[in-house]
């Protein structure tokens, strides 16, 4: 059978980087004696798959991942074995047994949510980070130049942000949520947002993000 | 620290999880009577493979009355941030800063990790001579075996535990703790932790006696080791067989400092085996010791273990099997498992240098060995080797390429059906570095000029050869690290003007810094050359002369005379050959 699994990554996770998170969630379901399906070969692995990957640093309410096992087992026990075996800041929230028929995660990710804490080196008015966000949302294109296998090319992420809403303004601190475009083909990169931001604001500051939520089509087994 | 400092640094540096913590197994006891932290002189990867510390980790935790935390060099991102921010380098576990802790011990494994040990001291607000600390300063011991000669470091340490350390660990814990329940001074600490077997105090010298656990079976091992989160050098299960090696190599300083040989048993073995994955979720367990193939009980063992855990998806990994020890027969147990490169250590090029460094291992040996696992197909092969060894010749450095050119043939001659596809012999050849308590302790290194020169020769060679990749160690380095493993109190002067002038990750090539060296020793008057090209005579003194081995300095001269006569000396379990001198007998049961 197949699990699909929502795993949180708090702060205390946050540093683990995407290869070493697959790596200590593996460790993790090992520890907890699941039933796993291996793959083939001389050095067989735990059938894993993610439905995308999380930037070094982000936080996450629900990371999702697919887990093939030679036994059943209810969603409920998958739970609370893996729990029991996470390191800090790694959480099983949410499982469910994938239908037979379910067409794989990656593939019915549509966009996702981001929460985004700015602290900037200077304090911001309200009205200033107002006026920023019309601006980005009435321009057609935003330019960032993305490090790629081909070397750099140039993205625009104007089309990736689907929304774009001031939460609050704190002194230096900008807090935020942002809807952006999110499938197996990629999507909108949050860091790229941030700079935008930083640069319409004329401050400079780092960004704490924490993707809330990911979004998948009406049609995907865990809408 | 708090959260929101840590993220501000680790949002500057590349590799934040060195520095994050929060692993699985970590001990979050948070706060005990005693705070001791385990420092490790280079990046949390290496520093985290290092099983010493790990064991001594555990043990300190175990007590009540014992807090014990982790702390490793920052890399030059993180010192950097640390330096612009203020903030003090730190423990992983609870984020204290160094100097808030009673016990602050380093793992000396290699010289060239030293320049990190100065800058892990001021980060951590600890001031880098013994001297120059108060009453409130933590005390600063080291371990590892470097500490065998430990005068180059000695200014920067208040006490030094030399060999063996789950015992000695916690005596020093019981005289730690005693010492702050009564109030003693710094001073009266140091007299205490100075009647502890093993501990040498640099500002009182006298002479010490190697710490040494005579039985494995009755001093803990790893119950439950931290699972990193982020790959690490070593990212397995760590099964120790066997300590101490008894074959004898005369360059090799392990060889002598951990003897005498002291086995694990097997059925204790497969029951720590089983409890460590179990708690780890490793999928890798890797059998430890200087020779695995020497273990008495290897051929029981192997297949047991084998069986057990690849029923369990894990595979099991031996490093540091002896040439002469490898049968087909194991090769054939291993064929189900990944082929993971073999590494065979010739050592030397010709029979007749094989034979001075006491290498027991012939062309025949290592040529059937590598036969049996091109036919279990293996196709990766690695073989090291050293130049600048005593007495070698250019013959014997050509012998190198000779002897990599007959792997090859080997490989050519094994039916195809049998062999792995696509083949790679690495040839690793490492500059000889004489070493305190070896029998080579009186040989000179060869010059700068001379390494270059026979790095050219060996590469001029290699153009003959096919199929196989030669490497060589950079020279500065092997220079410097011959400097300081033979070096005397007055390196610790140009240790720490390097280290001022920025020299830090000495063994990166990418971060070495010759500048910050010439400048360091020039300043003082030194040169690394003196140290390096030394050859005192038997019976001058030397500045390790006050650490006690065991192994007598009665046997190396012997060692050293036989070795000049290429004369070869037997497996210490064929017959005692005396190294303990009138200690044989108390220490070793091979002598009994």
């Amino acid at each position: 059978m197949k699990i699909f699994t929502a795993i949180s990554k708090g702060q205390a996770a946050a540093y683990t980087s995407h290869l070493d998170f697959q790596r200590v969630l593996q460790q993790a379901a090992r520890r907890a004696k699941l039933p796993l399906a291996y793959s083939q070969g001389f050095s067989p692995h735990p059938l894993f798959a993610f439905a995308t990957a999380l930037a070094t640093g982000y936080s996450s309410d629900g990371e999702w991942v697919e887990m093939e096992l030679i036994e059943d087992l209810s969603p409920k026990d998958f739970i609370k074995r893996l729990n029991a075996q996470l390191p800090p800041g790694l959480r099983a929230v949410q499982a469910m047994v994938a239908p037979l028929t379910a067409k794989s995660l990656a593939s019915g990710m549509e966009a996702a949510l981001y929460g985004i804490v700015l602290d900037c080196n200077a304090s911001i008015a309200e009205d200033a980070v107002r006026a920023a966000f019309a601006g980005i949302l009435a321009d057609t294109e935003i330019l960032h130049e993305k490090k790629g296998k081909g070397g750099l090319s140039m993205v625009n992420i104007r089309p990736q942000i689907l929304e774009l809403r001031l939460l609050a303004v704190s002194g230096s601190t900008v807090f935020l949520r942002a809807k952006g475009v999110l499938t197996a083909a990629g999507g909108l990169r949050p860091e790229f947002l941030v700079k935008t931001v930083l640069e319409r604001l004329q401050v400079n500051g780092t960004a704490r993000v924490h993707r809330e939520r990911i979004c998948f089509s009406r049609d995907s087994a865990v809408f | 620290m708090t959260q929101e400092q840590l993220d501000t640094l680790l949002a500057r540096v590349t590799t934040p999880a060195r520095y994050a913590g929060g692993e699985w197994n970590m001990c979050g006891k948070g706060d005990a009577f005693l705070r001791v932290c385990l420092c490790f002189p280079d990046v949390y990867e290496i520093g985290m493979s290092h099983l010493g510390s790990r064991i001594l980790y555990e043990i300190l935790n175990a007590r009540e009355d014992t807090l014990c935390e982790r702390a490793f060099a920052p890399w030059t991102d993180m010192e950097t941030a640390l330096r612009e921010t203020g903030l003090p380098l730190f423990s992983l576990e609870t984020r204290r800063p160094l100097a808030a802790f009673d016990l602050v011990g380093f793992s000396l494994l290699y010289e060239m990790c030293y320049t990190n040990i100065l800058c892990m001291l001021e980060l951590g607000g600890i001031p880098l001579r013994a001297a120059e600390r108060g009453e409130s300063h933590p005390i600063v011991l080291a371990g590892g075996p470097c500490t065998v000669n430990p005068e180059p470091i000695a200014p920067f340490f208040d006490a030094v535990l030399v060999g063996d350390g789950e015992e000695a660990i916690a005596e020093i814990a019981d005289a730690m703790v005693a010492a702050k329940r009564d109030g003693l001074t710094r001073a009266e600490t140091l007299r205490a932790l100075g009647k502890i077997e093993g501990i040498y105090i640099p500002s009182a010298p006298r002479r010490v006696r190697r710490r040494v656990v005579r039985d494995l079976a009755a001093v803990p091992y790893l119950e439950k080791p931290i699972v990193p989160n982020m790959g690490i050098t070593h990212d397995r299960v760590s099964l120790e067989v066997m300590r101490g090696c008894g074959r004898g190599c005369r360059f090799c300083q392990a060889g002598y400092i951990y003897r005498p040989m002291r086995e694990r048993a097997v059925p204790a073995l497969l029951e720590q085996a089983q409890k460590l994955v179990d708690c780890t979720g490793y999928d890798e367990v890797s059998l430890l010791s200087l020779s695995t193939g020497d273990y008495t009980g290897i051929h029981e063992l192997l297949p047991n273990i084998m069986d057990s855990m690849a029923a369990q998806k894990v595979s099991v990994a031996l490093p540091s099997l002896r040439v002469d020890s490898l049968l087909a027969e194991d090769f054939e147990k291993m064929r189900s498992v990944r082929k993971a490169g073999l590494t065979f250590a010739p050592e030397a090029g010709t029979q007749r240098l094989r034979d001075v460094i006491n290498k027991n291992i012939t062309e025949e040996d290592l040529l059937r060995a590598v036969g049996d696992a091109f036919s279990a197909g293996w196709s990766g092969v690695k073989l090291y080797f050293m130049m600048g060894l005593p007495t070698e010749t250019d013959e014997d450095l050509l012998g190198i390429a000779d002897l990599t050119q007959k792997v090859f043939r080997k490989y050519k001659e094994t039916p195809p059906h049998l062999r792995g596809k696509g083949l790679r012999i690495t040839v690793s050849v490492s500059t000889f570095v004489p070493k305190p308590h070896t029998a080579f302790q009186w040989c000179p290194q060869i010059s700068r000029e001379e390494i270059l020169r026979r790095q050219r020769l060996l590469f001029d060679a290699f153009r003959q050869v096919k199929g196989a990749e030669l490497k060589c160690h950079s020279s500065p380095v092997s220079l410097l690290e011959a400097a300081f493993s033979r070096g005397d109190r007055a390196l610790a002067e140009v240790l720490e003007s390097a280290y001022r002038a920025g020299a830090r990750f000495d063994s990166w090539t990418e971060r070495f810094s010759q500048s910050a060296w010439d400048e360091a020793f020039a300043e003082r008057g030194l040169t690394a050359e003196q140290y390096a090209h030394a050859a005192p005579a038997l019976d001058d003194p030397l500045p390790w002369d006050h650490i006690d081995v065991l192994v007598t300095e009665e046997y190396l001269a012997r060692e050293y005379e036989r070795a000049l006569a290429g004369a070869l000396t037997g497996y210490c379990r064929d017959g005692c050959n005396g190294c303990f001198g009138k200690d044989c007998k108390a220490f070793c049961e091979v002598a009994q």
